[in-house]
């Protein structure tokens, strides 16, 4: 179960970086699910995460998610 | 001792199942079956390599274990990035040095002009840089020592992958037999095996020898007419995906036998419609590797300049997409040997991967989805020429004879292979696009879809007697002819 305040914050900057107006996040949503996330578009979605929450994501962080669900768990060890 | 070899099936693999299995029956802890795989790792890098690979392959790491360690266990940030890229570079240069000293190999001492490549050394640097960004990553445990060594020269793995987080395979080897249906996973790890041996004796190897015509032919300086390039063309690009496919299927199959899952490696990349799609499936977890320590951070840095500067939409698609594609696939061309045609190969799959983008990034007008198979797959078979051909003027003759261009009064060599060849490879070819790949078939992938898609393995009957019969054809062809060795070994 996502945080709704999260959801909330983290659904425009999905939909503005895949430019998918009816994208809705779940915990198990992937790149495998959205078929314009690929690479290119994943780093653009933290770098955009980034600056919408003041935080920085390593590379490493960055290569070992698998879903939304782990991002929510990365940023809340990261204190947002 | 390659997988292929009547030695490993009949003598090292039953023997080590064997130790294996008392090890788990009667052995206390995980010290003891974690022991037997580390001693089996050794004795199988022994023989397949020589006392100078796994001499070799042990100090480099030794030299990382200590680095590792070093680095898990120190505070400072500054240490760690020392640390760190002290680790890279004591994996990477040996690498780099085996690689590329034959462009200085006139002024090396003779002893290291003569040295040859070790085995498995590229996939080993691999899995130190690996382990070093384990290390590295906040709250890490370093494996003890048996552990780390047990996992890093896990023998299923070791020459050519797949590659695998190293404190992930140390954990498994750990606490294999203790937590997983052991006669369950025997016979997944059978059922693997068998089809990996089918793949590379009966659907790659037939290939290799009209391959190997073709382009000695081409290497004496002939071309080739247009049908028989074509040929060799598909003949090859069938041969090279049998035999790495057959591999990874070898591999996972070793694995599973012990309780150990390795990631998925090979899932059906003939199917691929994109190149991006393509090298999510071709050797998935090198991808995966590159992608992580090459493409992700250039791409990162690249971007978050590219958000302060707000460049013009063509500048920042090249600085945040193109250049980190092509930097990337330079190196995954420079890592697969020396010499220009593998620097062409991965600056082709650069640009590639940089169409492919800019057509999505631009919208540009969707393909049918064949239309996008059939660029894909002229587009890879065609750059393999420079992944086989000797070098760039035997590349340059391939795509003369391709292009029905031959030199001026220069032999025309080589005619269409046997009737039973094609028949072998239009059967490959089949497999390869009508099939569920093995990891769907053994269902540890989401189902394929078609006809076919459904094809499930279930540890029954009917389904023990199809791997036998695949085992049987395998070994018999590998009894009669031989096997030559798996060609990613030589990287």
């Amino acid at each position: 179960m996502l945080d709704p305040q999260l959801t909330q914050k983290l659904t425009p900057i999905f939909q503005d970086v895949f430019d998918r107006d009816d994208l809705v996040l779940t915990p198990e949503l992937s790149s495998s699910d959205v078929e314009e996330w690929d690479s290119l578009s994943n780093i653009r979605l933290f770098v955009a995460i980034e600056q919408e929450f003041g935080v920085r994501f390593t590379t490493d962080e960055i290569t070992a998610l698998n879903n939304v669900g782990e991002l929510a768990d990365l940023m809340t060890r990261k204190g947002i | 001792m390659p997988f292929n070899s009547l030695a490993f099936l009949s003598q090292f693999l039953p023997l080590f199942l064997a130790a294996f299995w008392l090890a788990g029956r009667f052995g206390t802890g995980r010290t003891v079956a974690t022991a037997v795989v580390l001693a089996a790792s050794l004795v199988f890098f022994q023989a397949a390599g020589g006392w100078y690979s796994l001499g070799i392959g042990l100090a480099s790491l030794s030299l990382t274990y200590l680095i590792g360690s070093r680095l898990c266990r120190s505070d400072g940030a500054g240490m760690r990035r020392v640390l760190f890229f002290a680790g890279l570079l004591s994996g990477l240069l040996p690498l780099i040095f085996f690689k590329y000293k034959f462009a200085f190999s006139q002024s090396l001492p003779g002893f290291w002009a003569d040295i040859g490549m070790p085995l498995a050394l590229s996939f080993l640097v691999f899995q130190q840089v690996t382990f070093l960004f384990e290390m590295n990553r906040d709250g890490a445990v370093c494996p003890r020592p048996l552990d780390y060594f047990a996992a890093v020269l896990f023998f299923p793995k070791l020459v050519c992958g797949p590659l695998t987080s190293v404190c992930d395979v140390a954990r498994q080897i750990g606490t294999s037999g203790g937590q997983r249906d052991a006669r369950r996973d025997l016979w997944i790890g059978a059922t693997y095996l068998s089809l990996g041996l089918f793949k590379k004796a009966v659907l790659s190897d037939p290939l290799r020898p009209a391959v190997d015509a073709v382009y000695s032919s081409l290497a004496a300086g002939a071309t080739l007419p247009m049908a028989e390039a074509w040929t060799g063309l598909l003949l090859f690009f069938l041969m090279l995906y049998f035999d790495f496919s057959g591999y990874t299927d070898i591999a996972i199959g070793l694995a599973r036998a012990c309780g150990i899952v390795l990631p998925g490696n090979f899932k059906s990349p003939l199917k691929a419609c994109s190149l991006a799609d393509f090298w999510s499936r071709w050797h998935a977890t090198l991808t995966k590797f590159l992608m992580g320590v090459i493409y992700n951070p250039l791409a990162l840095w690249r971007t978050r300049a590219s958000m302060r500067t707000r460049p013009g939409r063509l500048r920042m698609f090249f600085e945040t997409a193109a250049f980190p594609a092509v930097v990337t696939m330079l190196v995954s061309g420079i890592w697969h040997g020396g010499g220009w045609s593998f620097i062409i190969f991965g600056l082709l799959h650069g640009l590639g991967l940089t169409v492919n983008q800019a057509w999505r990034q631009f919208k540009a007008p969707r393909l049918p989805a064949v239309a996008g198979w059939a660029a894909t797959f002229v587009f890879v078979m065609v750059s393999l020429i420079f992944f086989r051909a000797a070098d760039v003027p035997t590349a340059a003759r391939m795509l003369a004879s391709l292009a029905g261009v031959g030199a001026e009064g220069a032999p025309r060599a080589a005619s269409l292979p046997d009737w039973r060849i094609l028949w072998v490879a239009a059967a490959a070819a089949a497999i390869a696009l009508g099939l569920p790949n093995s990891h769907q078939i053994m269902g540890e992938e989401k189902a394929a879809p078609g006809i076919l898609g459904g094809l499930r393995w279930a540890p029954t009957l009917p389904w023990a007697a199809g791997a036998l019969a695949c085992a049987v054809c395998a070994v018999a062809l590998l009894w009669r002819f031989g096997s030559p060795p798996f060609v990613y070994s030589a990287f």
